[in-house]
Order: structure tokens, then sequence, then C-alpha cells
């Protein structure tokens, strides 16, 4: 009994709690809420009908994708054009099985782990680069193109920035990392660390290709960029690889930043219902403020102001640490 | 290494086309090194039917030419007729036609900030700039009947009167109006992201403009001061007292700023009309539906520039030949060129700074090429002959 | 750089305001007066002139003369259409809402109402019958 428990539960973790069915149901809430906030402030509705206020609608919209037809351009190569998406949804998954949620394991909790997780969320713009070069259209290969362009130019931060809590904390395990405020009782750590914590936020929206870094999908221009030739199945599953990629990069921005998700399971489970709701809300906002910037100037805004500013909270924490004040 | 030029077609469907056109681009990089553009695919044989039909029915044909600019089309084509019939319409009249133009000016131009805002990616201002443009299409329908087509022109006049309570309804809109265009201005000018996308794009020289006949807005904002409304005033623009809006910025900047001061001028001149309209008929009563002999050229400044329909006619109640020359047409060049030596991500902005109408632009140009013969020149007589033989042979219609 | 927030307060008061957005089709705006829906026909008025058939814009009017009743006396003699019933045969379709029939006719009997919701699923529901 015990070996088979031993095989269950590690799948039970992977496929319902935190694993795939867990991610799904809560970022289509994420998804919700993220649209009706953008569509509040532009003085509409958002989501109004399917379920209550609309809840189920991104569900609706995922649903739909998965009743139409399936297209597979004749020049493409079958094989990877159909693997991109599984891959893309895996890496994202994967990632999500090390939030700090409840139960830790010497699975899904070891020193260094915030690498893991790093290394998995840079998978997803890699596979939309994959997946724009087999689908073989001019919109495409532009698309294509652009995601590893910006991939280069929102990285570095990205990486600097998650890496300032962890130097705060000395450790490399989120767990650690995200309950350091509550253990070492100095909690205006989280103050200090508000210049890396927009430039989180900020490398999360060019991560997750939304207004302004959104120009590899811009609708106007490359008509779906990357995922112009996709349809249906694998469409819907490009659209569950985003949404999770959302709450996966928002529930570690609220874990390391806002201070983690401790109390068990039904106290832990409302922290991270309201530490990531706020982090979308503030994602939102972001995104109903600018414009798209092309391409050069995402680049030139990313080294010229993202970069330093990454650089500089890095120093005055590393100044602090060594001081002795963290 | 020299870099392979790859070329990328974008039309006659693409989400930033309103209307279908064909562009073919020659790509390096993300640079643009060539452009050509075709069109055609919105040809709906307007200026055929116009042919086909009495001058009333004429007119409202005309103004489904385009939607947004549906009253130029109409007041254009009812003044050349009026000049060949040497009418003299009633000031009352004119001066409702001039409020109904303005007006369309004022939902065509919120429609175009909308729109480029939506081309770079700033859907909450075009989402907020169309909110705002829903007070005026609410007016047009109270005061016409209906949101667009407003079908408010008759040979002689305007078909209906506005009340008093119309009118008071007009200017407190206006006022609202003014505040927020004041507001888009700063918005349009300041915000980074959006300046970073329009400032310095789509350049054309005042020069070239010139050069390549640009009208309207696209024109002014390269500083060419040219507006039918003050080098060749009709309806009544003579009494009015606006500004000409130029800007020197020669970029897509220099087009944001000149629609919205536009569009507060267009204020302007509404509430000098509704302060001093004159008292009287609105239409002339009685207008022989049979036209004299004779033709006649009017211009128009549509939202879009300057729009120039030419009417001749041959004494019986149908026209004999009207020719339509939408504003878009004279700056499809002239944006074409702009777009070169700016970036992929610039076509859709650059492109739909000049407020292009496709369904305007399509008249017919037939180009007959033979092998032995070279370039040949075709009449129009011929051309209707060929025409009508051949829906006689092939599909069996009469006309 | 400064001015980077420069759209944000009106978007974050916006978060207070009532969405501007109407829930049509739960809710239907009313339509003002005057506004252009479709023709009708008011009964016993019109006379047969076909006016509004030479000048409809779509040529969407017809105009039947109503076969007469066999048993009716005969009708006095007056206009060439004295005593004959006319009903109109209106193609929405093709109607271009331009009111010009509305215009041109001499007994004032076409009007035009305010519906606005004029889809069906066959063309021949769109062919309408007014007498």
């Amino acid at each position: 009994m015990g070996d088979r428990m031993d095989v269950v539960k590690p799948l039970l973790y992977i496929l319902v709690f935190p694993g795939f069915l867990f991610q799904f149901v809560f970022s289509t809430y994420l998804e919700w809420m993220d649209r009706k906030f953008y569509a509040r402030m532009q003085n509409r509705r958002g989501p109004l009908y399917t379920g209550y206020a609309g809840l189920l609608q991104p569900v609706a919209d995922i649903l739909k994708l998965f009743f139409k037809e399936d297209i597979v351009p004749a020049r493409a190569d079958r094989f990877m054009f159909s693997l991109m998406p599984i891959l893309g949804l895996a890496a994202v998954v994967t990632a999500g099985l090390y939030l700090p949620v409840w139960l830790f394991t010497p699975y899904n909790s070891f020193e260094g782990d915030l690498i893991v997780v790093l290394y998995l969320l840079s998978l997803p713009s890699l596979v939309l680069f994959l997946a724009g070069w087999f689908s073989v259209s001019p919109y495409s290969l532009i698309g294509a193109t652009r995601v590893l362009t910006q991939l280069f130019a929102y990285e570095v931060p990205f990486f600097l920035a998650l890496l300032t809590p962890a130097v705060v904390a000395g450790s490399w395990q989120i767990r650690t990392i995200a309950v350091y405020p509550w253990t070492s009782g100095s909690w205006w750590v989280i103050g200090i660390q508000l210049l890396a914590f927009l430039v989180a936020l900020l490398t999360l929206q060019a991560k997750l290709e939304r207004v302004p870094f959104d120009i590899p999908e811009a609708e106007t221009e490359v008509v779906g960029g990357p995922l112009t030739e996709y349809s249906g199945k694998k469409l819907a599953m490009f659209r569950i690889q985003k949404d999770i990629l959302m709450l996966v990069g928002s529930a570690f921005i609220a874990a390391l930043f806002l201070g983690g998700f401790p109390g068990g399971l039904w106290i832990g489970g409302l922290w991270l219902l309201v530490k990531t709701s706020i982090v979308v809300f503030l994602l939102s906002v972001i995104r109903a403020s600018f414009a798209r910037i092309r391409i050069d100037q995402i680049v030139t805004f990313s080294w010229k102001y993202l970069a330093p500013a990454s650089l500089v909270q890095l120093l005055v924490v590393l100044i602090l640490k060594g001081n002795g004040v963290l | 290494m020299e870099e392979s030029v790859f070329r990328l077609p974008v039309g006659p469907q693409h989400p930033f086309l309103k209307e279908p056109a064909k562009f073919d681009f020659d790509i390096q990089g993300e640079e643009i090194v060539g452009a050509r553009m075709n069109f055609g695919y919105n040809h709906r044989g307007i200026e055929k039917g116009c042919e086909a039909r009495n001058y009333y029915q004429a007119m409202y044909l005309l103004e489904r030419v385009c939607g947004i600019c549906s009253h130029s089309h109409t007041t254009a084509f009812v003044q050349a007729v009026e000049e060949i019939m040497k009418l003299e319409v009633p000031k009352r009249g004119l001066y409702l036609r001039m409020v109904d133009c303005e007006l369309e000016r004022l939902h065509s131009h919120l429609l175009w900030l909308g729109v480029a805002a939506h081309e770079v990616g700033f859907d909450s201002l075009f989402m907020l700039v169309w909110r705002d443009r829903e007070l005026v299409m609410d007016i047009l329908e109270k005061i016409s009947g209906n949101r667009v087509n407003y079908a408010i022109n008759t040979i002689g006049g305007v078909r209906r009167d506005i009340t008093d309570a119309q009118r008071k309804e007009i200017l407190g809109i206006l006022k609202t109006l003014r505040q927020r265009l004041d507001y888009y201005a700063k918005i349009g000018t300041n915000e980074p992201s959006f300046v970073a996308r329009i400032q310095g794009v789509g350049t054309l020289s005042a020069e070239r403009a010139a050069e390549m006949c640009a009208v309207g807005p696209f024109a002014r904002a390269s500083n060419v001061a040219t507006d039918v409304r003050k080098n060749d005033p009709y309806a009544c623009y003579a009494e009015m007292d606006f500004k000409l809006v130029t800007s020197d910025l020669c970029d897509i900047m220099g087009r944001v700023i000149v629609r919205v001061y536009e569009m507060i001028e267009s204020c302007n001149i509404i509430e000098q009309l509704l302060d001093t309209m004159p008292e009287g008929e609105i239409a002339l009563a009685k207008v022989s539906r049979r036209v004299p002999e004779g033709a006649a050229l009017s211009r128009y400044e549509a939202p879009r520039g300057e729009d120039v329909h030419f009417v001749r006619s041959n004494g019986t109640d149908k026209p004999e030949r009207v020719r339509v020359r939408a504003p878009t047409l004279a700056n499809l060049e002239a944006a074409t060129e702009s777009v070169i030596g700016a970036y992929v991500a610039d076509i859709p902005i650059a492109i739909a700074s000049i407020d292009p109408c496709f369904s305007c632009t399509d008249r017919m140009a037939i180009v007959l090429r033979d092998r032995k013969k070279g370039v040949q020149v075709t009449t129009w007589e011929d051309l209707r002959r060929r025409g009508i033989e051949w829906y006689g042979k092939n599909k069996g219609i009469r006309f | 750089m400064l001015k980077a927030g420069i759209f944000i307060p009106e978007l974050l008061g916006n978060l207070g305001n009532a969405p501007a957005t109407r829930e049509y089709p739960f809710v239907k705006t009313p339509v003002p007066p005057g506004f252009r829906g479709t023709p009708r026909l008011r009964p016993g008025l019109c006379v047969g002139c076909k006016a509004c058939v030479r000048d409809c814009t779509a040529e969407a009017i017809e105009i039947v003369q109503i076969p007469p009743d066999p048993n009716a006396p005969p009708p006095e003699p007056g206009t060439k259409n004295a005593g004959k019933k006319f009903k109109m045969i209106l193609y929405l379709d093709r109607c271009v809402h331009c009111a010009r029939c509305a215009d041109v006719c001499p007994k004032d009997a076409i009007y035009l109402d305010e519906e606005y919701e004029m889809a069906n699923f066959t063309r021949d529901a769109l062919r309408l019958e007014m007498e």
C-alpha cells in the first residue's frame, strides 16, 4: 500500500494540486480578473454573462478553441509544429510545481530551486520562437525573431531583479526567501526592494508579451506573430500556457517580494489568492496605461533603464547586507 | 555580406486595414527599403450606377460611397447639381448643411484618433475616444434620423430643421467635447510610449507633400496650407471665422495635432453657426426634376481632404456622368513613400495616419495592354459600349 | 520619464465610475423621434401614383393594385385611379432607409417607423406587404 501511494501521490501533485488542474482553474480566474480590471479602467464592463459576472468566460474561450478546426500549414514541419504547444505547457506547469504553497517535499523544495524556476520560465519564450520558426509564414518569422530580440532585452533585468530577494534572505530556496520577512521580523525589507519589485513587474510583462511589450504578437502588425498559423487545440494549449505563465510569474513575484503564503493549506491559499491578485492588478494597470513600443525601443528602454535600476538595487542590498543591517 | 531583401505582402486582408488594399514591402531586417501599393478591392460601380438613376436616387446612392464621410459625397454632388441648375439655396438651408458638415468632421476625426491609438496598441485611448464619439453620434441621430448616412440633403436645401431643444443639446455636447479634446491633446503629445511611436515616424517633407499633391490634414501637417474652406469657400464658409490649422512637424505627431486642433475649430464653427442661424426656409419649394445641359465641378473639404465631384448633365432627369475623386486617392502615393526608411512596426500607423478610406478611393482605371499594339488608350464611350455588349452577351442583361 | 504615468489617473478614476456600456440586447436604448426605420403605409391613402417607386434609391418598392371586389358598385368617374385600392410591397433587404418615399408621396401615405431590429433568417420574411 505504501508503494502504491508513493507512485500515486506525485501523480496527484503533478496533475491536481499544485499541478495542472489547480493551475488551470486558478489561471482562468486570474485572466478573468485581468480582463475585468482592464475593462473597468477603460469604462467598459468586461466579461459579463458566462457564469456569475463572467467568471467562466476564459474557460469558455478555451473550450471554444478546442472545438475549432486544427490546421497545419502545408510547408510546416508537422511534428515540431504540433510538439511546441505541449512543450511550452509542460515547461510552465513544471515551473508552477515549485510554488511555495502548503506541502513541501524534497521533490519540490530544495536549495537552488529558484534557479530551476528561472530556467523553466525562460523556456516558453524559446518555445514561441520555435513555434514561429516551424510555421513557415512571413508573419510568424518576423514575430519569432522579435521574440528572441525581446528575450535578450528583458532576461537580464529579470534575473537581476529576482536575485535581490535571494541576496536579502541569503538563500536560493524559494520557501526560505518567501518567509524571510516573517522569520527575520524585519518587515521593512519589503520597502527596500521596491525598485526590484517594479523591475520584476515590468520584465514579467515583457515575458508575458503584454502591452507595452507585446510587439512579437502585435495584432495590428504581424497578425499574431509566432502564433499566426496555430488554430484549434494547439492554439488553446498556447492560451493555457500564457495564462499559467501569468499565474506562475505573479505568484513568484508575490512570494519573493510581498512575503509569501504561509499558514498551511487554507490560510496560505487565501494569502495566495490575495497577493497574486494584487500583482495581477498592477500588471493590468501597466497594460492599460501604455502604447506598444517598437522592438528597438524595448531593447533601448531595457538596457538604459531596467538593467541599471536592477543593478543599483542589487548594489544597495549588497551594501546593506554587508554592513549587517539586513 | 549582403543582406537579402525579404518581401512582405500586407493585405488585402490584414488586421490593421479597415478596408482591403494590397501593399508589398521589401524589408531588410526590420527596415523597409521599398513599397508598392495596389487597390481596387472595393470597387462597386457607383459611378456607373449613378448614370442609371435620377438625380435624387444618385444623391442617396453617392452617400454610400463611404460611411464615415457620407455627407461629404452627397453635399459635393448636390452643390454641383445646384451650380448647373443655377439654384439659390436659402441661407438657413446652407447653415444647416454646414452644421452637419462640421459634426461629421468631428465624428470622423474622433474615429481616426481611436483607430490610430489602436494601431499602436494603445487600446485604452481607443476606448475612451470612441466613448466620447458616441456623444456626437447620438446628436447626429437626433437631428438626421440615423447615425451614419444622414440623408439630410435634397437638391435645393436640406430636409430637416433642428428644433430649439436640439440646438441646446448640441451646445451642451460641444462643451463636454472641448474638455475631452484638450485632454486628448495633452495625452497625445505627452504620453511617452505613444509619443515614442509617432514622433519622427512617417515623415513627409513639405516640398514632397506639395509635389505629390497631398490634401487634407495629411498635407496640413507637413506645413502645406491647403483647405478648400479657405481657398475656395463654398456654402457660407467665407462668413465663418476659424483658423487653418497647420503644423511643421511633418510626421505622425503633426497629423495628430492637426486633427485634434481641427476638431476644436469645428466646435467653434458649429457654435458660430448655431448662434447666427438666420430664420427662413430650409429648402427651395419647387425644383425641376430635369436638369439643363451643363457640367460642374464642385470641391468640398471632407474630413480626409479635398473631395472633388464632376457632374455632367444632358437635359434629362438622369446624370450623364458623375466622377468622384476622393481625398485618399491623392494621399496614397505620398503615404506609401513616407513609409520607406521606417520600420516594419511603423507600417500600420504610417498608413493609417492619412486616414485611408479605400471605399472612397476605388474608381475604375482601365489599362489595356496588347502585346502587339503596345499601350492603348480607350475612350469612355468605347468602354461603356464594351461593357454593355459583354453583359448582354455573357449574362443576358440588357441595359 | 517623469510623464510616464500621465494617463494613469484617468484610468484609476474610471474604476470608480459606472461603465459606459449599454447592456444590449437586455437593455434596449430607445431611438429618438424622427428615426428612419422601416417604411410603412398608412391604410387607405395610397392612390397609386407610383412616385415612390420612381424615386426609391434602391428600387425596393412595388405598388400593386388590389383586385377589385366584383360585388362592389362601380366607382364614380374621377381621376384615373379613383376607387381603386393599392398595396405596397416593400423589399426590406433592398431598402436603404433614405426616406425619399415618405418625402415624395403627395398623399403623405408613407411614414418611417422606429424599428431598427430588422434582421431575419429568410429573405421571404423581409418582403413586406402593406395596404
